[in-house]
């Protein structure tokens, strides 16, 4: 008995050294995850490395807005879950973990992926459980994941999406900051501002009456920011389960938009509000001129102002009275 | 003249339309009542694919049917299996999640006396809880092995009803 626990512990010992790889596919590196808004760097090597990404799904207690706290289900106990960041033709070996506190199997549908269920099927993990699919990144683009267990919508209403961005070979053009944001819709049993613990609607989600709209619902706080002159890319996500988000930014013009995600076609100039469809992507980038507070927004205006979806890039820098300046104060007599 | 004609034509309209527009009011509220989708009127029609039915039907428990077996089911139904988040914690199909979904996870009590247990053969109970079904039972097969789910099919038989009042 004895004996055979010292083998063990010599062998555990020798495939230490040895490094025995735990998969068939021995991964070149970790793809390094970051929480919303922030995004990781550019990847410089070139596309074709062996890649692993670690997903755990967590479900968790939050707060949807002031006082109002809400059992989300999530990605990494985020809402929206990891940026995860690849290069077109990385072999990606993914490994999703469910959390043994969890009370619902979940999974993961990657948008990014050419496979069945976009690894949906390959994933369903019981709580405590491990499960993984190995791909190949095809197509260049942002794409959306999300949980694909039922009752699927339930799973994306309690917050289970994020983005996975696949460079294209050359990468994208080179920018000043990047960011992630994802906008979802919430269905609490309460009205919009009550306070206390809320469930989950499911008739109003049906009817698709969402008492929130939420930037980066449950990540890191705090403003976007951003110095004049510099230029911006915003990786937006909408993981819905419902809303198609109207998304713009209060006072910029988007230089460019690669609408639908469709990196590697000619972006779109101009544009001053971009439509976003649930399960879906845009990239979009402007230069800032102006220092002050800018706000994005979802323009079907009552989700911004009424039931929160508003985020601020908050831009310093010195004036430029060339390209605005106020002229008048608002005063009573303003107008003579 | 035109004037005339419009005015009388206006009156007739308006008698016909008033028990038009009852009529269409009435039936608008009923189409209401109906749920967006209903699949409850079909809970006895078997999960299982016609062309697979035969197959499903014949499966034979690998394991024996004891009280350690039907145990065996409950511990994996509440617990490892999470059965209950849908099912609710006595398989009455009360869970948490239960309001998702519609048709309603079944009641293995059958407490609505549709006949379930009898519509179905073990077989094709396994089959649904290996497979899934297109309503929203998830599929096991990847989750859990062959013995746990024949345990879950023992211990979901031991739920209905007419046996629970059989073991007083
Ligand atoms: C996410 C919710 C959910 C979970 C978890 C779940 N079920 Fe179900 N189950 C359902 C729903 C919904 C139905 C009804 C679907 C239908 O009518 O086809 C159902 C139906 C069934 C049926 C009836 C199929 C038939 O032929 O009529 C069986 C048996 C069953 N579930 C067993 C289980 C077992 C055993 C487990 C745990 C290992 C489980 N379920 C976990 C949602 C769930």
């Amino acid at each position: 008995m004895i004996r055979k626990r010292f083998f063990g512990v010599l062998l555990l010992i020798g495939a230490m050294i040895i490094g025995i790889p735990a998969g068939s596919n021995a991964a070149d590196e970790v793809a390094k995850l970051t929480t919303a808004p922030a995004v990781p760097p550019a990847i410089t090597r070139p596309g074709g490395a062996n890649v692993s990404v670690e997903l755990e799904t967590i479900e968790k207690k939050g707060q949807l807005a002031d006082g109002v706290d809400y059992t989300f289900w999530t990605f990494n106990g985020t809402v929206p879950g990891p940026f995860i960041r690849v290069k077109v033709g990385d072999n990606v070996t993914f490994n999703l973990k469910n959390n043994e506190a969890s009370k619902n199997p979940h999974s993961i549908d990657l948008h990014a992926v050419t496979g069945p269920g976009g690894g949906a099927k390959a994933t369903q993990t019981l709580p405590g459980g491990k499960t993984g699919f190995f791909f190949k990144a095809l197509n260049p683009g942002i794409y959306v994941y999300h949980c694909a267990s039922s009752h699927i919508p339930t799973h994306i209403a309690n917050g289970m999406y994020g983005l996975i961005l696949v460079e294209p070979e050359k990468g994208l053009p080179k920018v000043d900051r990047e960011y992630y944001v994802m906008q979802g819709d919430f269905y609490t049993t309460g009205n919009t501002g009550e306070k206390g613990e809320q469930g989950f609607s499911v008739e109003k989600a049906r009817a698709e009456q969402p008492t929130y709209v939420k930037f980066n619902a449950m990540a890191t706080p705090g403003n976007l920011k951003a110095n004049v002159g510099e230029k911006v890319r915003l990786y937006v996500g909408v993981g819905g389960p419902n809303l198609t988000s109207a998304f713009h930014v209060i006072g910029e013009i988007f230089d460019k938009v690669y609408q639908q995600g469709a990196v590697g076609t000619e972006p779109a100039k101009n544009v001053q509000t971009t439509s976003i469809a649930p399960g879906g992507a845009a990239i979009v980038e402007f230069k800032v001129d102006v220092p002050g507070a800018y706000i994005l927004v979802d323009h079907s205006i009552f989700r911004a102002i009424d039931k929160g979806a508003v985020a601020i890039l908050e831009v310093t820098g010195n004036e430029a009275p060339s390209v605005f300046k106020p002229l008048k104060s608002g005063g009573a007599d303003s107008g003579h | 003249m035109i004037v005339k004609i419009w005015k009388g034509s206006a009156l007739a309209t308006t008698l016909v339309a008033i028990p038009l527009f009852i009529i269409v009011f009435l039936t608008l509220l009923c189409l209401d009542a109906i749920p967006a989708y209903s699949a409850d009127g079909h809970v006895l029609d078997s999960r299982v694919p016609a062309d697979k039915l035969a197959e499903a039907k014949a499966l034979k428990s690998a394991v024996p049917r004891s009280e350690k077996t039907i145990l065996a089911g409950k511990a994996i139904f509440t617990g490892k299996g999470v059965c209950a988040n849908c099912h609710g914690p006595e398989g009455k199909g009360d869970g948490p999640l239960a309001a998702s979904f519609n048709p309603r996870p079944r009641d293995f009590t059958d407490a609505d006396d549709l006949g379930w247990h009898k519509a179905r053969t073990d077989g094709e109970i396994f089959w649904a809880i290996s497979k899934g079904t297109e309503y929203g039972m998830i599929p096991y097969e990847d989750m859990l092995n062959e013995e746990d789910r024949w345990a879950l099919v023992a211990y979901i038989r031991s739920l209905e009803k007419s046996v629970v009042a059989n073991h007083k």
